[in-house]
Parts: structure tokens; C-alpha cells; sequence
């Protein structure tokens, strides 16, 4: 019997497991590694200027790289070699049928922050409206945990709606094009604050200054084909030191496929995947933390609620891409590296509520994932690739996602989980960013914009959502399961709804809320 | 490599169509790994799209304009074989430094690229009708 079991070692289970630091505490994950022994180091493009071949590292022997040529496209920053192990057991350990939604689960260690893009804003009493718990009683985990992980950013234009935070770190280098956007900006400041539009910094986990024995982000841009870079947060590594300093437990291996509510404790059931034998662990209290989907689909087996239909959200995207003719031709820019650079905050009238957006250059992908999406021949492609992509940015718009009867999960018998999604049509906002854009010199058309299909976000939330009033598969405001006693929801299916904002520090905040009380009771 | 087994006829065949198009593209032989990975690409990657080989075999043996072809191909169903045998092209050789220059700029070239860009665009007009013309005229519809 362990007096604590976490289901899951992404961003929630390794949170709550900080705030459990100390007593008994077992981790079970599935814990995917990757396979193989390449191993970048250095600067992605010195890298491709001095090797003379890098098929292995960038395309892979079984050229995981081509896998949107031919399967259900994917993430660009999920395919690389480097990267397959971190959704690449989907199909086998949680099923998914569905026409609308887009779905990419993780059983690595780590989960799916072992690609994120490593934005962390704390939530404010607006976004928390559905929620019963209020910003105030987030912030000490925030607080918390800007220390552990390290943030850069800035308290700037965007400190009103991403909410000021103490212990900053300095913000990442801006690449020539968006130190240009900021300076253009703040001229037109007034214009386009009254447009509803602000920019500042992004809100980074990544370290700009040695941070808790690891060093600075070292702009390798390395993002896209090699995860665990130490100057990027990955809850791997809170993991590790947990472990190493025995202040807690990790099994991997093993899939938690279902629980039993006994007196006083809880019976878990877990798979083991190399034998495919099924073991079962005794806890005072289970904290799931398996990621959305796979938490739902977890809690419905345990239950046996077959076509019982939970919420999902996740935040629809927008891409826009903005072009400043005059940068055609520039030289790559060492500065631009794949994570954002600045964020936007739409607070105008084309939405009832604030949108949030970030701002990429296009260092990260491989050229040849993009390179088809210009409409002339391959080589003028190519000729567009070389001297357009300095000069264009990528605005990636988030919408929020409310509880909607047509949006839901369910578990069918066979043990699939079929998740339906219907998508509300958008493109007002994004004619309006493209018009204020084109004020600060910026050119763009909604014929250019991009919209990924649902799913394609990975902010995946709400399907067991906490309330002041829980009723079945609701949990308390303390995350306990309702109809149980021991059984606790700790990830983002805890979620209300959905601001348009990344989840995962708040994910991680919640986390360790809920721990907390759990340990302080 | 993960061990594919291509018969040699049909990877003799792929290495002549990697030769084929890579020298449309860049006006020059691949190298033999180039080719090599070309051929095991097509059969792990592409086995869905077969059924438009003939197409692509009788562009080759036509010694047709591939760039005017495939471009007027995307445009009316950018999920055709062509298209996709050029696109795993580009990959492969992307990532070989000797190709480095193809894909990124290393110094200002400010007049040079809005220069060249403009002529791809004509270009591509011009390519793109000629494309529509062989289409119709060989029936690689």
C-alpha cells in the first residue's frame, strides 16, 4: 500500500508529485522512450552547414519525417525522428474514433510537454468564470512554481491580461523581425490599443540565465527534432530530481487502465507493457493525471459508464501569416529560434471575449514541410522558401472553448473512445487582425490563412470538470471524484472551460493545489 | 535502414525516376544515396498512390516537363503522386549540406530575392499553363 499513486508523468502528475515531495508517492506511466542513439548538440543550422549528411538525425531510417506524405498528419514538431516516441503508442494503448477531432496523446515520460512550445500564462478570474475556484487561489502554486521550472518574459502591455508575475526571468532574444514588429508597434501603440490589440513578450518556460543546476537555452533550435533540451522546461526533469533525491517513486512501464473504489484506499489496476500482464497497487489516494482524453477514458472504464458522453474542449486555432515586403532577401536570422516570440491579445469588438495569440518565425520546421504551401512551381517553391520565409512570421490565434452538448467524448464497449466535435465557423477576427496588421506594414489575406482542424492545438480540457455542485463525472472543487473517496482528477480534465490561453501552468498550478489539500488533510 | 525489401527491378526503376526528376529540379545527377533513398521512399511512403505510376512512368518516358506538370497537377489535386515523389525529393535533399544553399540565405540578398521571386511567379504562370497543356494532350489527368 502506497499512501499516494499518480497516474501520469506529464506536467500535472510530476506537479502534484513536487507538492508530495517527501512522503510515499509512486508515479505509473508508460513512460516511452526513444529509441536509437542520435543525439543532436549545437546549433541546428551550423549543424546543417557543417555535416555533410543528417538523414538520420532529420528524416530518420524509417523516414519518420514523411509522415504526413502518407498517415494521418501530425504535428510537424511530433514527427522528426527524435520525436516519434512521444505519440507514438496512441493507436495501441488509447484508440480513437473520430471525423472531427484531432488527437495526439503521449505515453512518454514527460507527455506531450516534451514538445510543447513552453508558454505559461496564469489564468485570471475571467478565465476561471466556470471554475469554482478563484486566480487567488492559484497564485501561491504560481508563484511556486515560476521558481521551479524558470520563466523569461517581461511585465509589459500584456502584464493586464496575462496577470503581472514576480521572478522573471529576462525575455529570449528577439529575432530582426520581430524586434522590428515590437518597435512598429509600439508606435502605433494608441491606434491599435483602441483596436482591441496588445503585443508584448512571450511567457516562457525557458531559461535565459542558469536556473536550478541547468543552464541557459542555448537557441539551438534544436526544438523541432530532439526533445529534453535542458534550457526548455520538461517535466522530466523535476522528475528526475524527485527521484534521485528519493522524494518519490516512478514505474514506468506500465499503463493504469482502470481503479476500484475499497474502503479506505483504492485498488489500481495497470498493465505492464512489456508483458502485457496486468498488476494491481494499493493507495490511500489515486491522483490521475493522464492527460484529457486518456483520464477520461480511464474514469469511464473504471466505471463502466459505456456511452456515457463527457465534455471536451480544446482551443480552436487560426494561422495567420504576416509578410514585411521589405525583408524579402535577408539573411536567416541566428536570433529566430522555433519558439514564440511575441504574443498578441485581441480584446475588441469582432469577439465577445479576449483572444490570446503567439508569434513564431519559421526557423523551426524543415523547409520541406512548408515548402509546397506557396502556389508556384517546386523550384520557385524553393526560391520563396530561401528568401520569403525571413521575411514572413506566423501569428497563431487561439480561440476559447466552452462545454458544449455537441462536443463530447464517450467509451464504447470494444474500448475505444469516440469523441465528436463540431467546430464553429470562424474568420471575423482574423480579417480584422489582418487589417490592424497591415497598418503596422504587414501584409497578409484570409485566402492565407490556415485553420487546423480541431485537436490540432493539443489544450485538451474539461472532460471531468470541477464544480462547486458536482454531479457524476464532476469533481469537487478539491479535485475528488465525485462518488468516490479516494480518487482524484489532477490534469486538465479538471478544467471548467477553456480560456483562450495555454492550460498548461495552470494545469500544473491545479495540480499542486490539489495535492496540497490532499496532503494537508 | 529498416530492412524493405524492394524487388530489384522495381528499385533499378525508382533510381532512374530519382535521377529523372532530380535533374529537372536542380539540372544535375543525384548522388547514389540520394537515389537509393528516393527508391525506399517510394515504397514505404507512397505504396498508396500506385495506381498513378503509369502517369508518372510515361512523363519520364515522354521526357516531359516535370516542373510544368506537377505544377498544374497540385493545383487541381495537390494529393497526387507526382507531387508527392517530388516532395520526398525535396526532403532527402534538404537535409545534405551540399543543398543548404537551396533552402536558406545566409547573407543579405535583399534585391536579388525580391528579383528572383518575381521571375518564379511569371515563371510558374508560364509553367503552369504548359502543364495544363501536357495534361491534356498525353491524358496524364
Amino acid at each position: 500500500m502506497v499512501d499516494y499513486l499518480i497516474a501520469g508523468s506529464g506536467p500535472a502528475g510530476v506537479a502534484a508529485a513536487y507538492a508530495l515531495r517527501g512522503t510515499d508517492c509512486l508515479i505509473l506511466d508508460p513512460g516511452s522512450q526513444r529509441s536509437g542513439s542520435i543525439d543532436l548538440s549545437g546549433n541546428l543550422f551550423d549543424l546543417r552547414q557543417r555535416s555533410e549528411d543528417l538523414f538520420d538525425e532529420l528524416i530518420g531510417e524509417n523516414f519518420e519525417s514523411l509522415h504526413n506524405l502518407h498517415q494521418r498528419p501530425i504535428s510537424l514538431k511530433l514527427k522528426a525522428p527524435g520525436m516519434r516516441h512521444i505519440v507514438a503508442e496512441q493507436d495501441v494503448l488509447c484508440p480513437i474514433i473520430s471525423d472531427t477531432f484531432e488527437t495526439s496523446l503521449s505515453f512518454a515520460t514527460g507527455g506531450l510537454a516534451n514538445a510543447w512550445g513552453a508558454g505559461v500564462y496564469k489564468f485570471s478570474d475571467a478565465d476561471l468564470r466556470s471554475f469554482p475556484i478563484r486566480a487567488s487561489d492559484l497564485d501561491p502554486y504560481y508563484d511556486e512554481l515560476t521558481e521551479l521550472i524558470g520563466i523569461a518574459g517581461e511585465n509589459d502591455d500584456l502584464a493586464p491580461f496575462l496577470r503581472p508575475s514576480q521572478g522573471l526571468l529576462p525575455p529570449l532574444r528577439l529575432s530582426s523581425f520581430f524586434s522590428e514588429m515590437i518597435d512598429r508597434y509600439v508606435r502605433l501603440r494608441p491606434n491599435l490599443n483602441h483596436r482591441g490589440i496588445f503585443l508584448g513578450r512571450s511567457r516562457l518556460a525557458v531559461l535565459t540565465k542558469p536556473h536550478r543546476n541547468r543552464p541557459a537555452y542555448g537557441y539551438e533550435n534544436l526544438e523541432f527534432f530532439q526533445p529534453l533540451n535542458p534550457g526548455i522546461y520538461n517535466p522530466a526533469f523535476t522528475l528526475r530530481e524527485l527521484t534521485d533525491a528519493g522524494q518519490a517513486r516512478y514505474e514506468r512501464g506500465y499503463l493504469v487502465t482502470s481503479y476500484v473504489q475499497r474502503e479506505g484506499f483504492v485498488e489500481v489496476f495497470a498493465r505492464r507493457l512489456d508483458t502485457g500482464t496486468s498488476e494491481s497497487f494499493q493507495a490511500r489516494r489515486l491522483l490521475i493525471a493522464a492527460g484529457t482524453v486518456n483520464t477520461a477514458r480511464l474514469v469511464l472504464a473504471s466505471t463502466g459508464a459505456h456511452h456515457v458522453r463527457v465534455p471536451i474542449l480544446d482551443n480552436a486555432m487560426s494561422c495567420i501569416p504576416l509578410v514585411r515586403l521589405s525583408r524579402i532577401g535577408s539573411a536567416r536570422d541566428p536570433n529566430d529560434s522555433s519558439l514564440a516570440q511575441l504574443n498578441m491579445v485581441y480584446d475588441g469588438p469582432l469577439f465577445p471575449e479576449v483572444l490570446q495569440a503567439a508569434l513564431y518565425g519559421t526557423a523551426g520546421p524543415l523547409r520541406s514541410d512548408v515548402a509546397l504551401h506557396f502556389p508556384l512551381t517546386i523550384r520557385g517553391n524553393l526560391e520563396c522558401a530561401r528568401y520569403l520565409s525571413p521575411a514572413i512570421g506566423l501569428l497563431m490565434l487561439f480561440y476559447p472553448d466552452d462545454p458544449r452538448p455537441s462536443n463530447f467524448m464517450q467509451l464504447r464497449e470494444d474500448g475505444r473512445l469516440e469523441i465528436h466535435y463540431q467546430e464553429t465557423p470562424r474568420r471575423g477576427v482574423e480579417r480584422g487582425l489582418i487589417s490592424a496588421f497591415r497598418r503596422m506594414g504587414y501584409l497578409s489575406s484570409i485566402r492565407l490563412c490556415q485553420f487546423p482542424r480541431i485537436g490540432s492545438g493539443l489544450h485538451y480540457a474539461g472532460s471531468l470538470p470541477m464544480k462547486a455542485s458536482p454531479g457524476p463525472f464532476e469533481l469537487y472543487p478539491d479535485g475528488r471524484l465525485y462518488g468516490t473517496e479516494q480518487v482524484y482528477v489532477v490534469d486538465g480534465a479538471a478544467f471548467s472551460r477553456l480560456p483562450a490561453k495555454n492550460l498548461t501552468f495552470t494545469i500544473m498550478a491545479n495540480a499542486m493545489r490539489i495535492a496540497s489539500l490532499i496532503r494537508s488533510a | 535502414m529498416s530492412e524493405l525489401v524492394i524487388a530489384p527491378e522495381l528499385k533499378a526503376q525508382l533510381r532512374v525516376e530519382a535521377a529523372y526528376l532530380h535533374r529537372a529540379l536542380f539540372g544535375f545527377e543525384p548522388a547514389v544515396e540520394i537515389a537509393e533513398r528516393y527508391a525506399s521512399a517510394n515504397v514505404h511512403c507512397l505504396g498508396h498512390l500506385a495506381h498513378e505510376q503509369s502517369r508518372v512512368d510515361r512523363i519520364i518516358e515522354g521526357k516531359l516537363d516535370v516542373e510544368a506538370v506537377e505544377c498544374a497537377m497540385r493545383h487541381l489535386r495537390p494529393d497526387n503522386l507526382l507531387t508527392r515523389k517530388l516532395h520526398v525529393l525535396l526532403y532527402l535533399v534538404e537535409v545534405r549540406r551540399s543543398y543548404y544553399h537551396l533552402f536558406f540565405n545566409e547573407t543579405s540578398a535583399r534585391l536579388k530575392g525580391n528579383i528572383r521571386i518575381c521571375v518564379h511567379i511569371l515563371r510558374s504562370v508560364y509553367k503552369a499553363v504548359k502543364g495544363r497543356l501536357l495534361i491534356w494532350r498525353y491524358g496524364l489527368g
